[in-house]
């Protein structure tokens, strides 16, 4: 299992890697299991889906941060607010979410970024989502 | 181009920050500060919103180096949209 620069471990972490990166936009693939000792969901609840947009991006900005402007700075993105959330779809265990996010705008320690959870090629969901640099628990 | 006012931006920042139920548009002066104990106590992340609304808006960017000076009021919005219009 990879790790991301986030504090979400198992069984609330909802990334499982990293698929690819291209300036501000990422890909993230999330492998829900078909069986779980912690979680015993039928389908992928739509709150999960914008939890695992919303761990995309704070990963993603952590990532960006550490490869383009990496200043030694443990410093990470803290979720600060979801908004224009839509959901149209519920991926069942043995799918795989592909979570796409894309930075829209910096200012000042606010980041928005626009998110996507595709399966099987369908828009599963969609959010804006507000990160706030710094690190979870601390003072940006 | 008419020139934006800024009862219009007035406007604009309420609906953006769903300020309509809590504040009259007159309630809102026109030169007061937005952010700030002795403003509207806007935030950082009302501020993204904002320069966000505004560019899809008015398409004009407000740059995070100049944001405290040109979200001082409304009335410094409206100038600064003029002017990059």
């Amino acid at each position: 299992m990879a790790t991301f620069p986030i504090p979400h471990r198992e069984p609330f972490l909802f990334l499982s890697r990293l698929e690819a990166r291209d300036g501000d936009e990422a890909i993230f693939a999330y492998d829900m299991p078909r069986h779980s000792d912690s979680f015993s969901l039928k389908m992928f609840p739509s709150l999960l889906m914008v939890e695992a947009m919303a761990q995309a991006a704070a990963a993603f900005h952590g990532v960006r941060l550490a490869e383009d402007e990496g200043d030694g700075k443990e410093e990470t993105g803290v979720l600060a607010s979801v908004d224009k959330v839509r959901t149209s779809g519920r991926p069942r265990p043995g799918d795989t979410l592909t979570i796409k996010v894309k930075r829209r705008k910096q200012f000042g320690p606010m980041v928005l970024l626009d998110g996507e959870v595709w399966v099987s090629h369908r828009l599963a969901a969609s959010a804006e989502i507000y990160v706030r640099r710094g690190a979870p628990g601390g003072a940006a | 181009m008419s020139q934006v006012t800024a009862e219009q931006v007035r406007e604009l920042v309420m609906e953006t920050l769903n300020l309509h139920e809590e504040y009259e548009p007159e309630e809102i002066e026109l030169d007061g500060s937005l952010f700030g104990d002795d403003g509207l106590g806007l935030d950082s992340l009302d501020a993204l919103q904002l320069a966000v609304a505004v560019e899809e808006q008015w398409s004009v960017t407000i740059d995070e180096s100049i944001g405290e000076t040109v979200f001082r009021s409304l009335k410094t919005i409206a100038d600064h949209v003029n002017a990059n219009r």
